[in-house]
């Protein structure tokens, strides 16, 4: 009998064998559609951004080769965003992207399936008759970044645009679309510390009662096998279970898909399509996969190999050495030389932070079983009770086997503290409102707003009943030069006291200045430049002589200078219009803006916050389900290798329960067995995960801002410890005093 | 005579359809060798683990002196074989991580020693069975007669009533084998502990002052040695 059909007969025939490997099996196929599921993370955002790639390509230089103009803003409803282009084609012939049917040409729409949805379920003047004209199609899911998007083109008269459009050559799509540089840092930094979370619970499954399986192969090498034959039925026993799990994972990617295709993400959920893995990828798994697993099982049967009689006999196992932090030193100087690289030198130095970030997990993983080893040490000269003693020596004599049920923890751990670390440090660059302008106030900015426009808008809100203040504000700089100039606005006090973030109690009608409070200004030397006018002096126009400077109390976040209409006679022009909106108005005003002034974009603290609600969101979403998975990864490594402990020494403990060792002494020892190096390791991942995370937040210009959430994956991690402990009861209980007889 | 200190009256083991033990009556008394022989499947071992309380008997009754063991709970008879019986299985079925004294010491700790004195008297047995040089070493690192030493040890650390051995020489050659069975004949004569031997090997069968052999669930033959 040949060393595969033995080990298939095995399989056959023992029932803890073929239990060991569906365990196995069911390791590698969660492992498997783990890491494809990460692994697809880049290529769906991705594949969200060349669809949208349309958007943001194909400018054009000089106006003489546009095709057509187009006023790209962000409008939206309640708390949903609607991308809203307005187009006038300059060309007959305009290149367009897949999922776009048609350019909308004067008094036509093009509208996404979800908006023309939505806007024929709510009243006209709350969202469709922001877009003036015929709906003449739908964009197709090629032209949408995500199914539920709201997207509308408007088509124009090119002088209806005015100044707020850009030129563009085409709406075609670009070869590749934009990624945010901070989501594909924080994609790739996710992928890594969560794959070796995954890689151990594959290791752990392949090690599932490795002790057993190093007994039996002991015995065959005993009796003459070859160390090839040997290595060959395990590689064997192995690559089956393997090879049945890996293709499990790939079958579960698919399903998984439409799973997480639900998952929003920056304002909406996903096509299923944009989670397929990679050919490659796929390819990748299938094989490494498994030859992960086999090399895995192979490299644990060294001993089983060289020193049979020793593994037969359990005999002591060589001792890890201190050597091994110098894993950790060495990973943890790849890790600051790649951080000091990527600060320095882009993109392309990445991978070197990647590649420490990695290698920092796996020391972590190397220098468990030494801190496992000195902590055995220590119970066993300190200990007073037997499961004290049972488990200290455990710790002490098999670090390595011991500590394999923290190490899915310890990794977790580190991840968990890693995002934790991160995550204030990244939530603090998502914008939220400054209260330049008022709560309620939509103000809508554009490339000068005529003055007609800001007319029909004020009569369109008048035929509806709607007294809504409208405020033309010419904005622009004041200064001694260009170079030492401040923000400035022209408008009266009095419409500045209901649509600015400030307090004119000094308002009084008339030329004048206002600065705010205890701000020294030499009002002879300053300059007003209006952005609104394009002919204007570089360095603007001179206050007239005399000019009264009064003060006013900041208390949003306007610091600037209100310059009253008029100093500025021959200044009409304004490029932003605030309107003073009630909750009772604020939809039809808001439809109001849109409509009459066609490619501004409109602002409200309200509609920016939402904005950055939504981002916030997604990152705390992101670090959940990046958390979770980590956290059940964790345990079910934890609880697979303790299970598996269990069941290799399941002789001895029939022998003590049959000799009247109570079970519960037992199911303490084992308890502190799984959660003494876990309790310390933990720690020490978590100190690990700050520091690296520290170092990471540098790469996005952040830095560290510690808080008590920190501590949260070390609790959790201890947690997870304590209940994959525990589950080693369920285990225990199942042997009984005659087992001591088996095998 | 002795009084009888294990006794098994009408004792019955099914596995299922299978009748292990159809009704064994039997008697042990202080200080008596009593060796189990029988073909593979006749119930020695079972009979065993019955009388030690390991399996509970589906009918009849096992006495330990005057005391029903029968219907005692799991824990009472997991206490009852702490502290009442010692056990010595085929290959010592130490724990391989703790030391030999240790390992002796362990009944000890379990009924509550403090660890000084438990380990002080574990190296006292140690010293008594000849292994006063091999306290700090672990099951894997002795030989396969010392593994049974330390084992004998650790069966009458906690000077039990009883001694069960399941096969002690099984995984011995006839010379260790031998030097085994004397050693724990040896010491349980000293503490008067009553030895109950489950053995294939004659020449242990032939150590016990009694030898009993089972065939079909049933005892066959007693005879003395």
């Amino acid at each position: 009998m040949n060393p595969v059909q033995l080990a298939i007969r095995v399989l056959r025939g023992d029932s803890r064998s073929r239990m060991s490997a569906l365990f196995t099996a069911a390791g590698v196929a969660v492992g498997a559609a783990l890491v494809l599921w990460l692994a697809a993370v880049p290529g769906a955002l991705q594949s969200r951004a060349d669809r949208e790639g349309w958007r943001q390509a194909d400018f054009a230089a000089d106006k003489a080769d546009a095709s057509v103009v187009v006023a790209q803003t962000r409008d939206n409803v309640g708390a949903q965003e609607i991308q809203r282009f307005d187009v006038a084609r300059l060309k007959p012939n305009v290149p367009l992207a897949a999922g776009i049917p048609k350019l909308p040409g004067p008094g036509e729409v093009l509208l996404s399936p979800a908006l023309a949805e939505l806007a024929a379920s709510l009243p006209a003047d709350q969202l469709a008759d922001r877009f003036k004209g015929r709906v003449v199609g739908q964009f197709g899911p090629e032209a949408l970044k995500f199914p539920e998007e709201l997207v509308a083109m408007v088509g124009h008269d090119p002088a209806e645009l005015g100044e707020n459009g850009a030129p563009r050559t085409g709406l075609a799509a670009a070869r590749s679309g934009y990624i945010n540089k901070l989501l594909v840092v924080l994609s790739q930094i996710g992928l890594v510390v969560l794959i070796a979370p995954c890689l151990v619970l594959v290791a752990s499954a392949a090690r599932l009662t490795a002790a057993r399986r190093e007994r039996r192969l002991a015995a065959l090498r005993l009796a003459g096998a070859t160390p090839q034959q040997v290595v060959s039925m395990t590689a064997t026993e192995t690559a089956i279970a393997s090879v049945v799990g890996v293709v499990l994972g790939v079958g579960l990617t698919f399903p998984l898909r439409y799973l997480t295709a639900r998952i929003p993400w920056d304002g909406g959920t996903w096509y299923p399509s944009d989670w397929t893995p990679s050919a490659l990828m796929l390819t990748l798994v299938l094989v490494v996969a498994p030859a992960l697993v086999v090399g895995a099982a192979v490299l644990g049967l060294r001993r089983a190999v060289s020193r049979p009689l020793g593994a037969a006999q359990q005999q002591t196992r060589r001792q890890p050495n201190a050597a091994r932090l110098l894993w950790l030193v060495g990973a943890a100087v790849v890790f600051v030389v790649g951080l000091s690289q990527a600060r320095s030198g882009g993109d392309s130095q990445m991978f070197v932070v990647l590649f420490g970030l990695a290698a920092v997990a796996v020391s972590l993983v190397f220098v468990g079983p030494l801190v496992t080893s000195l902590l055995g040490r220590m119970f066993v000269s300190r200990w007073q009770s037997p499961s004290t003693l049972l488990a200290g020596r455990r710790l002490r004599d098999d670090p390595k086997a011991a500590f394999r049920a923290s190490a899915g923890v310890v990794l977790a751990v580190f991840a968990g503290s890693l995002a934790l670390a991160m995550f204030p440090s990244v939530e603090s660059q998502i914008g939220y409102s400054n209260g330049r302008f008022r709560d309620g106030v939509y103000v809508a900015q554009g490339a000068g707003l005529s003055e007609e426009q800001v007319n029909g808008l004020r009569s369109d809100l008048s035929q509806r009943g709607i007294n809504a203040p409208v405020v033309a504000i010419a904005e622009g700089s004041i200064g001694t030069s260009v170079r030492e100039s401040t923000t400035a606005m022209m408008m009266t006090c009095t419409d500045a006291s209901k649509v600015l973030g400030a307090r004119f109690d000094s308002c009084r009608p008339g030329p004048a200045i206002y600065v705010p409070q205890a701000q020294a200004v030499d009002a002879t030397r300053l300059k007003f430049r209006a952005y609104s006018v394009p002919d204007m002096p570089e360095d603007g126009l001179p206050l007239p002589a005399a000019v009264s400077v009064r003060e006013y109390q900041p208390t949003g976040g306007f610091h600037g200078i209100l310059v009253d209409p008029s100093l500025y006679p021959g200044i009409s022009s304004a490029d932003t219009v605030a309107v003073v909106t009630s909750p009772q108005n604020q939809d039809v005003v808001h439809t109001m803006l849109v409509r009459n002034l066609p490619g501004v974009s409109l602002y409200s603290n309200e509609r920016y916050d939402a904005r950055a609600d939504t981002l916030s969101g997604d990152l705390r979403r992101a670090t959940l389900i990046g958390l979770s998975i980590a956290t059940v990864l964790g345990g079910v490594s934890a609880a697979v290798a303790s299970a598996g402990s269990v069941v290799d020494r399941r002789r001895t403990f029939g022998a003590l329960i049959a000799a009247g060792t109570p079970v519960r002494v037992l199911t303490k020892a084992l308890r502190r067995e799984a959660m003494l190096p876990a309790l310390v390791a933990t720690v020490g991942a978590g100190l690990a995960g700050v520091l690296v995370g520290s170092g990471l937040v540098t790469l996005i210009q952040g830095h560290l801002a510690l808080n008590p959430w920190i501590l949260t994956p070390v609790v959790l991690g201890v947690v997870v410890a304590l209940i994959a402990a525990v589950a080693c009861g369920p285990v225990l209980r199942k042997i009984t005093a005659r087992d001591y007889s088996d095998e | 005579m002795t009084e009888p200190i294990l006794a098994g009256r009408g004792v019955v083991k099914r596995y299922g359809d299978v009748t292990a033990l159809a009704g064994v009556d039997i008697t042990i008394r202080a200080g008596e060798v009593v060796a189990i022989v029988g073909p593979s499947g006749s119930g020695k071992s079972t009979l065993l683990h019955v009388l030690a309380g390991i399996l509970p008997a589906d009918g009849g009754e096992v006495f330990l002196g005057t005391k029903p063991i029968t219907k005692l709970s799991e824990t009472e008879r997991s206490k009852l074989r702490r502290s009442e019986f010692g056990f010595v299985f085929q290959s010592g079925m130490l724990v391989a991580e703790l030391t030999a004294e240790e390992n002796v010491a362990l009944p000890l700790l379990l009924a509550g020693t403090p660890r000084n004195q438990g380990i002080a008297a574990a190296r006292e047995w140690l010293v008594r069975l000849g292994l006063g040089g091999l306290a700090d070493r672990r099951p894997g690192e002795v030989s396969g007669g010392q593994l049974q030493r330390m084992a004998i040890a650790r069966a009458l650390a906690h000077r039990p009533r009883v001694i069960f051995a399941d096969e002690p020489t099984g995984a011995l050659d006839t010379r260790t084998g031998e030097e085994t069975i004397t050693a724990l004949l040896t010491v349980a004569r000293e503490t008067n502990a009553a030895v109950v031997i489950v053995t294939h090997d004659e020449s242990v069968a032939r150590r016990a002052q009694r030898v009993i052999e089972m065939r079909d669930g049933l005892i066959a033959v007693r005879a003395a040695a």
